[in-house]
């Protein structure tokens, strides 16, 4: 009995290890397939992704309603001080309002005296929040979305306020949006009132870092940060948030947007800049257009 | 008999792949994108080796390499390196589980850190080697540390609510699905 179990053993055990070979080798090449030839393996993802996640939903809505309940629950304990505060807000709001009016005013004179048609193009699709990343090491969030409504990747994620990232992955009917906070995250901006260009590198913390600035010196705390549109990834002027110092000295952004409830995102449509096909057309082109 | 306890087999693999399912939900759902915390054990891992360490037919190699792929590409990691991580070590536990089971639970725990240990830096050096952002080393450290420490948890769950633990010894039915 147990000099037949060993001698099936001795038989099982090379086969076995050829097959773990196998699989091992498979994985890896994957890996390296997908380091060669990102794209493609990024679509794949995105398919699997697409026919898991919604099959999920069932489990997570009764989690995540629990867990907003909770949320609820521990806000009515503060509710008092919660109302106190938001009439306080209140009256700095209705200051506030006055002054929007006003210049909205002001700013529809002058966009009458220049003559000035607003771009046709930005207009958004709004898409819930399904699920965020899961891993401490990235950030980014699923959304209910995708290729069905139109969707592509490179457009600019928005919450209320603030710019929130883009897409970057499309499935048929999720996408996936690449935080400002990932590490992988570079969104070339404008810092408002001295107008210097710089680059918003993530880096995993609530507040990403700027990058390339030319003369820092003129850049202080409280500075508003909008995209600048360089790159054409982005469209130009969507704020992104504030100039802080952290405690190490460096100039950092805190986003306006609400990283901490991220519930409905803004996908806005931002029209593809034009592929050059080839050179010679665009000088052609050009020409054309200078003596035209 | 026979045919009773392959499909106690069966309910146990079925098992393993729902658990794994349910640490994935939970990583997934939408609490706080931003305070995604640095502690966030690995649980999937922990959970593979618990049950490969005690009842290695519970958990076939294709099962691992499959969850571990999935968690992959749900996970935005780079897909298949952490799943061939994953079935190295569990393969490595997996041939020393008899030794491991007379050596006490202390020892396992050692033995597992070690191997856990080793393929995180396996991991890290991988990333580093195709080029791709390496993780800062607290971060790992942390996840290391939590996941190191979940694990005689995982284990104490598993063997009372799904009763994975060693078998006994002269227990036909695992012998023979080792064999």
């Amino acid at each position: 009995m147990a000099n037949g179990r060993t001698n099936s053993e001795d038989y099982y055990r090379p086969i076995r290890r050829l097959l773990i070979g196998i699989i091992v080798f498979v994985l890896i090449l994957l890996t390296l397939v997908w380091r060669i030839d990102s794209p493609r393996v990024e679509r794949f993802r995105m398919a699997v992704i697409d026919r898991v996640v919604p099959n999920f939903e069932w489990a997570m809505a009764p989690v995540t309603l629990t867990l907003k309940i909770v949320r609820d629950f521990q806000s009515y304990q503060r509710i008092y001080e919660h109302n106190q505060e938001l009439r306080r807000e209140l009256q700095q709001m209705k200051a506030w309002k006055e002054a929007a009016l006003q210049l909205e005013l002001k700013n529809a004179r002058l966009l009458d005296l220049n003559n000035v048609r607003l771009d046709p193009d930005l207009t958004f699709i709004t898409g819930v929040v399904l699920t965020d990343s899961g891993s401490p090491f990235r950030k980014s969030v699923l959304l209910n979305i995708g290729e069905r409504d139109g969707l592509r990747e490179g457009w600019a994620a928005m919450d209320g306020i603030g710019l929130v990232g883009r897409i970057s992955g499309v499935g048929q009917e999720t996408a996936r949006v690449l935080l400002l906070t990932d590490n992988s995250s570079r969104v070339p901006v404008t810092i408002q009132p001295s107008g210097q260009t710089a680059v918003i590198t993530g880096n995993n913390s609530s507040t990403p870092l700027i990058d390339f600035l030319e003369k820092p010196e003129l850049v202080r705390a409280g500075d508003r940060v909008v995209t600048s549109g360089d790159g054409g990834v982005f469209p130009p002027d969507l704020l992104v948030g504030q100039v802080v110092e952290d405690r190490q000295g460096r100039l950092v952004v805190r986003p306006a947007a609400d990283f901490e409830r991220l519930a409905f995102l803004r996908i806005l449509r931002s029209a593809p800049p034009s592929p050059i096909v080839e050179e010679h057309d665009v000088i052609i082109d050009q020409f054309e257009g200078l003596g035209g | 008999m026979g045919n009773q306890s392959g499909l106690h087999l069966w309910i146990m693999r079925a098992a393993y792949v729902l658990i794994c399912c349910a640490f994935l939900i939970f990583h997934l759902i939408p609490i706080a994108p931003s305070a995604t915390l640095a502690f966030s054990p690995d649980m999937i891992l922990c959970l593979t080796l618990a049950w490969v360490a005690r009842r290695p037919e519970y958990t076939p190699i294709l099962l691992i390499a499959l969850t571990g792929l999935l968690a992959d590409l749900l996970l935005s990691r780079p897909p298949g390196l952490w799943a061939a991580l994953i079935l190295v070590l569990s393969e490595y536990i997996r041939n020393r589980s008899r030794r491991i089971r007379t050596a006490g639970f202390f020892w396992e725990w050692v033995r597992v850190s070690a191997g856990i240990a080793v393929i995180f830096f396996a991991n890290r050096l991988a990333l580093g080697v195709l080029l791709l952002d390496v993780p800062p080393f607290r971060a790992s450290l942390m996840q290391y540390a939590a996941t190191f420490a979940m694990y005689p948890v995982l284990v104490a769950v598993s063997s009372v609510a799904f009763r994975v633990s060693y078998p006994d010894i002269g227990d036909t039915q695992s012998d023979k699905a080792r064999a």
